[in-house]
């Protein structure tokens, strides 16, 4: 307590030193005149009463320095004196300050802006309570890699029973429901939980009750839960919603309650919750589609649970063999729910954060770079304070106190600039909403900038603070001002290694960027073997209840074709169930006539995609016939079954052949189909990927036992823009019902668009930080090269004197730029061959070590090295011989 | 060297808080002499540290300064001894009575036992 007092006394005493100091010196001086008046009284002379009275005092000015030391905080205030002279100095070199808080504010805020964006989508932790216990259980295989675990009923409950591990598991299976009743009806994402879901995930109802356990259990009536999203959009925040119903699929169901804020799992849309009512006793196998959830009993750790459910997985295995595909090798294992969540988009921000604090590296080695030349300059004053006492520490803390005020304004900048920075960033990133929504700039970020900020300026400030207070004390004094005797840059050797390493990061990154833009523009080349422009595609999900029959599905889907195409401007409608770039694709093993059927399931080309098709799909999306025909609009109504395959397919059985001529089915006991048409390989799978072997059939055919097809793509060739028919293909589908909402309404152009928005985000990302990175570096090159030249505008000048050509003298200076910029390159270059690795899995047709990238990245930075190297070295050519004696 | 005795902070302050209890309020000049007459000039004292002492006792509240006029008309300033100070002069001569007392048992001759 008492210490404390004392210590806010002496932090006040920082503030009112004048009056403190007259007082004191008034003592003092009283002091000594009692003290003279004493002696003089003992018979001493006057001068010599003075002298022992300030004697005995210890010294005037000794007395006074160690009641300041008392007074106040002797550090604080020096840091004080620090701060105003740093400021000072600041304020007199505008141009030095004004550059190098410009390159930290711009370093600074980019580091920023990316961290959030990191932090709120890998860092942060998901908002479950115990979201780090919460797994998924996945599969990995040899063959697809890592995947989610799909389980049927009866698997699901056998892991349930024989778990140790888990404290509770949970299964859901998500799909989509049509929501009517309303003033706009709209597809929405639904999601079956089993009960314990919302108790893995520890979330609880915002409004009413997640589901009981009774109303879990088999044959209870479907219920819903809703989000707190639908509630608002389409219910108005009703508070009595709990307890009426809406309607679904056409049916009504009871609302119980409405989830919080921002609940959505498991995904982004997912509006909708009903209960799974899974049969503890149920023994059905066929049918896989279940995920889990589950939460760790605490104490168990991953490879634990890891273990012991990979052993639960080969016993079902090994129990139920028909049901798997002779694959081996595959193992069950868990991941956290939210390394899940971010796998897509992890690697390529681990990236981006990497490449962002490559270029905070090369602003602090221009912050240096700038600082050294101004400690160079400053070495008289430093010299000077030397020799008048101060020690070499002091004179550090007086330079860091600079330099760590400029990484402060710096900071301070950054922070706005992170602000515009993610405005931008967000809008064309490649996140979902909800991670979109979690971006901020929050304390984290806040204490990151302020770390990053500290460790900035002592990076930059220390090595110049250390270098320049290091000074021969002779020799600096001895010097006139602006002429060293020290030239070259051998003499310079910190600040040739700072441009070096600057390069040489400048060429990772450019290295970096060049992969990314090559993948990039690879992807815009990549033929995706349809005519996107014009064509607009929508979606649409035909509910069981009011179209019970295949039938009824199939008129439907007719009749709107036909008023599509009616409308004016269109050239021609089509439908198909999964469009080109969709995520979902079905598979099916075929026999081929007159060939040994594959019944082996591993074999991966006994296997082949398919797709429903209208007869006028191909032609709507600009897709030609290869060979045969396309499908008439008779087919899969009376005409015997037809199908048409993929190039892949039909140089894959067919090769030297006639695929038209040949006759597939899908089992022993369903129909022959007759191909008729081979199409190319149509890029179905996303731009990334190979096409698989495909075959299509009339989405109208039934016969031979596919399911019913309920939801389906509709595509539209129009004239002009494709989007503004949106509304009268509205129009047309409320005609026939209006409870029937279109959903996922885009050109074919924006779904293209998506399929490369995160090559394109990282591309965009990487070039601008690799452009900064450039820009950072030829300033660096410039200003070391120009503060070479004027240091050594003496010697040069001697050297002209002597009978030196100006271009040897040019020569001589750009030579030497040279020589930095290709050790930077070589360094480089290396290090990006150890470092472009890691982004492979980023790039498209492009390997990480290409050669083309490389040299192109190496010759320009040598050519913009080069060009900075170009204004000093023409000033070094133009130093006339009388400069030097003039320096003199 | 002399054969006077530095003397160490602790015990200058001590000596200051005793001084004020015994005189009454009085300048740093005052107290100075004091303290030197009473050790029969056998301490080296530098006045000026005193200076430092008394701003340390004044900023933990033992004492209190005011500006007075001395016996020979002279504007000084003047420190007094607080009531917590009075009750910390207490403390510390206790303490120092007991310090001294055990660092004595430690030096006295002892008795040859065997």
């Amino acid at each position: 307590m008492r210490q404390l007092r004392v210590w806010l006394l002496r932090f006040k005493g920082l503030f009112l030193k004048g009056a403190r100091e007259r007082d004191f010196a008034h003592e003092i001086e009283t002091h000594l005149q009692m003290h003279i008046d004493d002696n003089i009284r003992a018979g001493v002379s006057p001068q010599e009463a003075k002298r022992v009275a300030v004697m005995k005092l210890g010294g005037v000015e000794q007395t006074k320095e160690a009641y300041r030391d008392r007074a106040t905080i002797p550090f604080l205030e020096s840091v004080g004196q620090d701060l105003r002279f740093a400021l000072r100095q600041l304020r007199r070199n505008a141009s030095v300050t004004f550059a190098a808080v410009l390159t930290l504010a711009v370093a600074i805020g980019a580091n920023t802006a990316i961290f959030s964006v990191v932090n709120a989508v890998l860092l942060r932790p998901l908002p479950y309570p115990h979201s780090d216990r919460v797994i998924n259980i996945t599969t990995t295989s040899l063959l697809r890699g890592l995947d989610d675990l799909v389980l049927s009923d009866a698997e699901f409950n056998e892991f349930k029973e024989q778990t140790q591990t888990l404290e509770k598991m949970a299964a859901y299976a998500s799909g989509a429901l049509n929501l009517g009743d309303v003033a706009e009806p709209e597809r929405i994402g639904g999601t079956e939980v089993s009960v314990d879901l919302f108790s893995v995930l520890g979330v609880t109802a915002h409004l009413g009750r997640t589901f009981t356990s009774e109303e879990d259990m088999p044959g209870y009536e479907p219920r819903v839960l809703m989000s707190y999203r639908l509630w608002q959009g389409h219910y108005g925040s009703d508070p009595n919603i709990v307890g009426k119903t809406i309607q679904l699929n056409g049916r009504n169901r009871l609302v119980v309650g409405v989830m919080p804020q921002g609940f959505h799992f498991p995904k982004d849309d997912t509006d909708i919750w009903m209960q799974l009512n899974l049969d503890p006793a149920s023994r059905v196998l066929n049918a896989k589609y279940l995920n889990t959830i589950a939460l760790l009993k605490s104490g168990v750790t991953r490879e634990q649970a890891e273990s012991e459910i990979n052993a639960i997985y080969q016993r079902v295995r090994e129990k139920y063999p028909q049901y798997y595909k002779n694959e081996t090798g595959v193992r069950a294992g868990v991941v956290g729910l939210q390394e899940k969540n971010v796998k897509a988009i992890r690697r390529a921000l681990l990236l981006l954060l990497g490449a962002v604090s490559f270029v905070l590296l090369i602003a602090c080695a221009n912050v240096a770079n700038l600082l050294l030349a101004r400690a160079a300059v400053r070495r008289k004053e430093i010299a000077m304070r030397s020799a008048l006492g101060c020690g070499r520490w002091r004179i550090v803390r007086q330079l860091v106190t600079e330099s760590l005020l400029l990484s402060i304004i710096g900071g301070a900048l950054g922070l706005l600039f992170a602000f515009l920075i993610l405005r931008v960033l967000l809008v064309g990133s490649p996140l979902d909403a909800i991670q979109i929504q979690s971006v901020k700039l929050d304390l984290t970020a806040l204490g990151f900038t302020a770390l990053v900020t500290l460790i900035v300026g002592l990076l930059f400030g220390l090595a110049p603070a250390l270098h320049a207070s290091k000074v021969d004390l002779n020799e600096a004094l001895k010097e006139s001002d602006g002429r060293g005797s020290l030239g070259g840059l051998r003499h310079n050797r910190t600040r040739a290694l700072l441009v070096i390493s600057e390069v040489t990061l400048s060429m990772v990154l450019l290295i970096g960027a060049g992969l990314m833009i090559q993948s990039f523009v690879s992807l815009l080349t990549v033929d995706p073997r349809f005519d996107a422009a014009h064509v607009l595609s929508m979606r649409l999900t035909v509910p069981g209840a009011k179209y019970p029959q295949n039938s009824n599905v199939t008129a439907l889907y007719q009749e709107l074709q036909d008023r599509i195409s009616a409308i004016a401007g269109v050239q021609s409608a089509g439908i198909i169930n999964q469009l080109p770039s969709d995520a979902e694709k079905s598979e099916a093993s075929f026999e081929i006539e007159g060939r040994p059927f594959i019944t082996d399931v591993d074999r991966e080309d006994g296997i082949a995609d398919y797709r429903m098709v209208s007869h006028s799909y191909f032609n709507t999306m600009g897709i030609p016939m290869l060979r045969g025909r396309t499908f008439t609009d008779q087919e899969g109504r009376q005409a015997s079954p037809v199908a048409i395959i993929n190039d892949k397919l039909a140089r894959r059985f067919f090769p030297g052949e006639d695929p038209t001529t040949k006759r597939i089915r899908l089992r022993p006991d369903s129909p022959w189909l007759q191909i008729v048409g081979v199409v190319p390989d149509i890029k179905n799978q996303g731009l990334f990927a190979d096409t698989s072997q495909e075959m299509y059939f009339p989405y109208a055919e039934n016969s031979f036992g596919l399911p019913v097809m309920r939801t389906m793509a509709v595509v539209v060739r129009a004239n002009g823009d494709p989007a503004s028919f949106i509304n009268p293909i509205k129009a047309e589908l409320r005609t026939i019902d209006k409870n029937l909402p279109p959903y996922k309404v885009q050109t074919m152009e924006q779904v293209l668009a998506a399929s490369v928005s995160k090559t394109r985000f990282t591309m965009l990302l990487l070039t601008v930080f690799s452009v900064l990175a450039l820009v950072l570096a030829a300033g660096g090159v410039y200003s070391v090269m120009a503060y070479s030249v004027a240091q050594r505008k003496h010697e040069i000048g001697i050297r002209n004197a002597l009978g030196a050509q100006s271009g040897d003298i040019f020569k001589l200076i750009m030579g030497q730029g040279f020589i930095l910029a290709i050790i930077g390159v070589v360094l480089g270059a290396i290090t990006g061959f150890a470092l472009t690795r890691v982004m492979s899995s980023l790039l498209f047709t492009v390997s990480a070590t290409d050669p083309k990238i490389f040299i192109a990245v190496a010759l320009l930075l040598i050519v913009v090295a080069l060009l900075a190297c170009y204004l000093p070295a023409r000033r070094a050519a133009m130093v006339k011989p009388i400069i030097a004696l003039r320096n003199e | 060297m002399s054969t006077k005795t530095e003397i160490w902070q602790g015990t200058l302050a001590l000596m200051i808080l005793k001084t004020l209890d015994t005189l009454g309020p009085l300048h740093g000049y005052g107290i100075a002499r004091r303290i030197e007459q009473i050790s029969g000039d056998r301490l080296s004292l530098n006045y000026g540290t005193l200076y430092p002492s008394l701003l340390k006792l004044e900023q933990e509240g033992w004492v209190v300064s005011e500006w007075g006029v001395s016996e020979n008309n002279r504007k000084a300033k003047y420190y007094k001894l607080t009531r917590s100070g009075r009750k910390q002069l207490a403390r510390e001569e206790q303490e120092w009575n007991q310090t001294t007392a055990i660092v004595a048992m430690f030096l006295e001759p002892v008795e040859d036992q065997s």
